[in-house]
């Protein structure tokens, strides 16, 4: 029976295994890879999590999810309490369920993991909300009358979606403004299908706009609207654009035929569905042997990406160790399973080509770990004459992406810090009053779940502001 | 009579029915006042002449007696022939038309899995809310963007992206261009002629049918034909003519646009002389924001974006071979691409795979 459990009986559980496509198959679709817990699965997982009074998970969470109560009742076959209890916490459970690194956030708090495995939190958080994305009814129309304030948010990614809703739900008039020609930002452009299905996606978009959300495509505010334009039509501004400009190496040869930054690379495929071509317009060249440079999630679904377009090898080349790899513990490992090569400890120095000017190989330093770098992970230091040349004919180059200007250069009263990030009080507003902003703009590339916390938190802030606006 | 009326722009068919307009034809000279679910659209005043003078859309407007005003965005109001494989398309952008400027372009997704393209805003017509695209077709994405019919539309476009022209306030200018380029070229040289400076074009294509946009220059300035094959004008390259136009000096400031060897060839002439020289540059784009960098090219020796830092660059800067080799990157899938679209997708399959 559940809930009945003892202590001892819940210990003796283990932790359940997220059922997968099977990795030689699914290195060759663009289908997705984690199958989802069952029923049976679920509940014998939630049984596992021993209901701690101080519940060290929920402080690893960046926005704070009560997660045992939802687990709780989950395990008591609430399902639809349990997600209740999880939509009100998380707008977009389904997502962050696939996409958030628990391993370094609730997963590594729980205090199962000492003496066995953790509570598979973010598999249980996924098949909550999957089923309530299966069994929800139309979203409610707002309980709040509207206020007649107007807010505009720049940007549909995570953030801009997360401030969108909230603000809906509390009776403003809320118009999204998206550059590109579907709303997801990186969700839609960068995290690939075998990891987050775009369907979803959609269909979360699909209930914002029912939610009475407006959301235009194709505006990039900038250029076909300024900020101060956005200013003047608008009670509010939410600025959730991103950290979109990717960083090139800056060594020879980076502009040879079959060098691609991760975000081209990606956005041909995810966005452009590339991977369908002749059937969709949009071209990729599908490598051989593709070499990606760097260590991080963008890297794993890059990675991953050209073994699925029928690369023989795919590797990645990342200058420290296994243990530095900032990726989610979840995509090294299907990637290790798929075939992925890993050449650790090698930097970079030149992509060469052959006399076509096209990628014959990338040219590399082999590095050791030296003493720690401010950040306090071990700098990578060359060792002299170590040079090796890695035969490729597709680079692609995952090295990290910095604030994009577009928009807050045609603004020069908005503060930003050095790197170009926008410069935000405790309530995330600018230094422009009415003018809020979160998200990767903010922070620098970081993650979903912060981005979202960033729009929960403007959502707030703003409607505080505006009720304020109007008792004055 | 000036009353105002309304206006619908939508980009779902299904709003098209439910949306209406105006109550009787007197009111031709009336402002519109254009609402829309897409405030690309929202806020602008046109004229209903203006649009009126759009025969798409006043096939539009009649329904049972009554005029509807209602047209889909980017409808295209109007399409012309300007050479064999040259066409002019007037497409409905009020926001676009009334705020671009010379030297900026628009990205357009024909529909669903269609290629984003980048394309010069050559012409606009805020009255009547629209820009004008001259498109050469050179392969599947361009081939389908002409053969749209007017009331037909474009599902997607975005802009206006990139920087304006750097304009000069007073003296002389050389307006170069070659094939499509006068497009590029002819909204450059309308906005040096508004503000007086002295314009001068020559303009140059493969034989006398190429040769478009030379009645629009001729009203701004004197114009010089050339053609390969001398059917029409001078026989011979632009910069043959350019040459003879630098040697007589006074010329300040030179625009060149055209196909990438064309640029070169300007660029390298202008050098001998010292005469500053923009040039528009044409990478491959997806997004058009600076997020994917795949229209990076080389000017003075560092990376530059195209679609954010340019389109325009100082011509001496330009690493012009790095460009064309990058231009060549998907020759390949181009051919697939046009053998699919012709029926046959095995091709394409086998060459993509293989
Ligand atoms: C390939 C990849 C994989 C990732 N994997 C993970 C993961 O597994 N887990 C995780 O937690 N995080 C991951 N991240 C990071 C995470 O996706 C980001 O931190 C998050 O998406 C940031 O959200 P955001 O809302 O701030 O911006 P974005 O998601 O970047 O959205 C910004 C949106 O604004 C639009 N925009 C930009 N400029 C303008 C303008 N001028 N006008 C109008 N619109 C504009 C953009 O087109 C975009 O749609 C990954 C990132 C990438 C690139
Ligand atoms: C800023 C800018 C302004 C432009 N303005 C005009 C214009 O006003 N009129 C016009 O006719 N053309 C213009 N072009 C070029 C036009 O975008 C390409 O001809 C078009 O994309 C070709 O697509 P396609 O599928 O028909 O041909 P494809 O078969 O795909 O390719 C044919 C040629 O076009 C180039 N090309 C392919 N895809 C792109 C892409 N996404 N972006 C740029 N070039 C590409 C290829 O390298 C090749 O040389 C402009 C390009 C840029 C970058
Ligand atoms: S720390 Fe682990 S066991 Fe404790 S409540 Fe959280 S998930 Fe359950
Ligand atoms: S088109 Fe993507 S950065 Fe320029």
């Amino acid at each position: 029976m559940p809930g009945k459990l003892t202590t001892q009986q819940r210990l003796r559980i283990r932790r359940q295994n997220m059922p997968e496509q099977d990795s030689a198959r699914r290195a060759a679709n663009f289908e997705e890879v984690n199958l989802g817990f069952s029923e049976q699965l679920a509940l014998l997982e939630a049984d596992r999590c021993l209901q701690c009074k101080n519940p060290r998970c929920v402080t690893g969470c960046p926005v704070g999810v009560n997660i045992p109560r939802f687990i709780d009742l989950l395990a008591k076959g609430k399902i639809s309490q349990a997600a209740q209890s999880l939509l009100c916490d998380n707008a977009l459970p389904s997502i962050t369920g696939r996409v958030c690194p628990q391993e370094t956030q609730c997963e590594v708090e729980c205090v199962r993991g000492a003496k066995s495995q953790p509570v598979a939190i973010g598999y249980l958080e996924r098949y909550v909300a999957d089923w309530a994305r299966a069994h929800r009814g139309p979203p409610a129309t707002t309980t709040t009358p509207p206020t007649g304030k107007r807010v505009a948010v720049v940007g549909s990614g995570p953030a801009g979606l997360t401030a969108a809703g909230d603000l809906a739900r509390r009776g403003h008039a809320v118009t999204v403004y998206e550059a590109l020609h579907k709303p997801g930002g990186v969700l839609v452009y960068g995290i690939p299908e075998f990891r987050l299905p775009k369907k979803i996606v959609a269909q979360e978009v699909r209930r914002l706009e029912e939610a009475g959300v407006k959301i235009e495509c194709n505006v990039v505010v900038g250029r076909t609207y300024t900020l101060p334009e956005l200013r003047e039509r608008f009670d509010a501004v939410f600025i959730a654009n991103g950290a979109g400009l990717p960083v090139f190496m800056r060594v020879p040869g980076e502009n040879l035929k079959g060098v691609y930054s991760a975000n081209e690379y990606l956005t041909r495929v995810n966005l452009m569905a590339a991977y369908q071509f002749p059937r969709t317009d949009t071209p990729i060249l599908r490598g051989q042997r593709v070499a990606v440079v760097g260590g991080g999630n963008v890297a794993m679904d890059s990675v991953r990406t050209a073994k699925r377009l029928g690369a023989e090898s795919a590797a990645i080349v990342y200058r420290r160790t296994r243990n530095e790899l900032p990726a989610r513990t979840e995509e090294v490992k299907h990637a290790e399973e798929e075939g992925v090569q890993f050449h650790f400890l090698a930097a970079p120095m030149e992509v060469v080509g052959n006399d076509k000017r096209w990628v014959s190989g990338l040219r590399c330093l082999r590095m050791k770990l030296g003493a720690p770098d401010p950040s306090g992970r071990a700098k990578p230091e060359p060792i002299p004459g170590s040079e090796f040349l890695l035969p490729c004919d597709v680079v692609v180059v995952a090295v990290g992406t910095r604030a994009n200007p577009l928009l807050t250069s045609t603004c020069p009263e908005l503060k930003l810090n050095r790197q170009g990030n926008v410069l935000v009080d405790d309530n995330g507003m600018t230094s422009l009053p009415g003018v809020f902003a979160g998200g990767d703009i903010v922070r620098g590339a970081a993650t979903v779940i912060l981005a979202m916390g960033d729009g929960k938190r403007a959502a707030r802030a703003i409607d505080d502001y505006l009720n304020k606006s109007t008792t004055i | 009579m000036s009353e105002e009326i309304r206006m619908f722009f939508v980009h779902e068919k299904p709003f098209f029915n439910s949306l209406i307009g105006v109550e009787d034809r007197t009111l031709s000279r009336s402002t519109v006042r254009c609402c829309s679910n897409n405030s690309a659209g929202l806020e602008s005043l046109l004229t209903l002449e203006g649009l009126m003078r759009h025969r798409a859309i006043a096939t539009m407007l009649d329904r049972s007696g009554r005029i509807q005003l209602c047209a889909e965005m980017h409808a295209i109001l109007a399409r012309r022939q300007l050479s064999p494989n040259v066409t002019r398309l007037d497409v409905l952008a009020p926001r676009i038309a009334q705020i671009r400027q010379p030297g900026q372009f628009v990205i357009v997704r024909l529909q669903e899995n269609a290629e984003r393209i980048p394309l010069t805003i050559a012409d606009a017509d805020a009255n009547a809310g629209s820009i004008a695209l001259v498109i050469q077709s050179v392969g599947k994405s361009t081939r389908e963007l002409v053969a749209l019919k007017p009331g037909e539309s474009i599902s997607d476009l975005v802009g206006p992206l990139g920087h304006p022209t750097e304009m000069i306030e007073s003296g002389a200018a050389l307006c170069v261009g070659g094939g499509v380029g006068t497009a590029v070229v002819h909204p450059i040289a309308q906005a040096l002629a508004r503000r007086g400076v002295r314009v001068a074009s020559i303009i140059g294509g493969r034989s006398r049918e190429w040769v478009v946009f030379e009645e629009e220059l001729r009203r701004l300035g004197p114009v010089e034909v050339c053609t390969d094959d001398g059917s029409y004008g001078r026989k011979g390259f632009v910069t043959d003519a350019a040459r003879q136009t630098l040697d007589a000096g006074g010329i300040d400031i030179v625009y060149a646009v055209g196909p990438v060897p064309m640029m070169r060839a300007m660029a390298n002439l202008t050098r001998s002389f010292g005469v500053r020289t923009i040039v528009s540059l044409n990478p491959v784009m997806i997004d058009g924001t600076g997020m994917c960098g795949g229209c990076r090219v080389s000017v003075g020796n560092e990376t530059r974006f195209a679609c954010v830092d340019g389109p325009e660059f100082d011509g001496h800067q330009v690493n012009f071979d790095e460009l064309m080799d990058r231009l060549s990157m998907y020759r390949e899938f181009e051919q697939q691409s046009i053998a699919c679209a012709d029926g046959d997708c095995r091709l394409g399959q086998r060459a993509s795979s293989s």
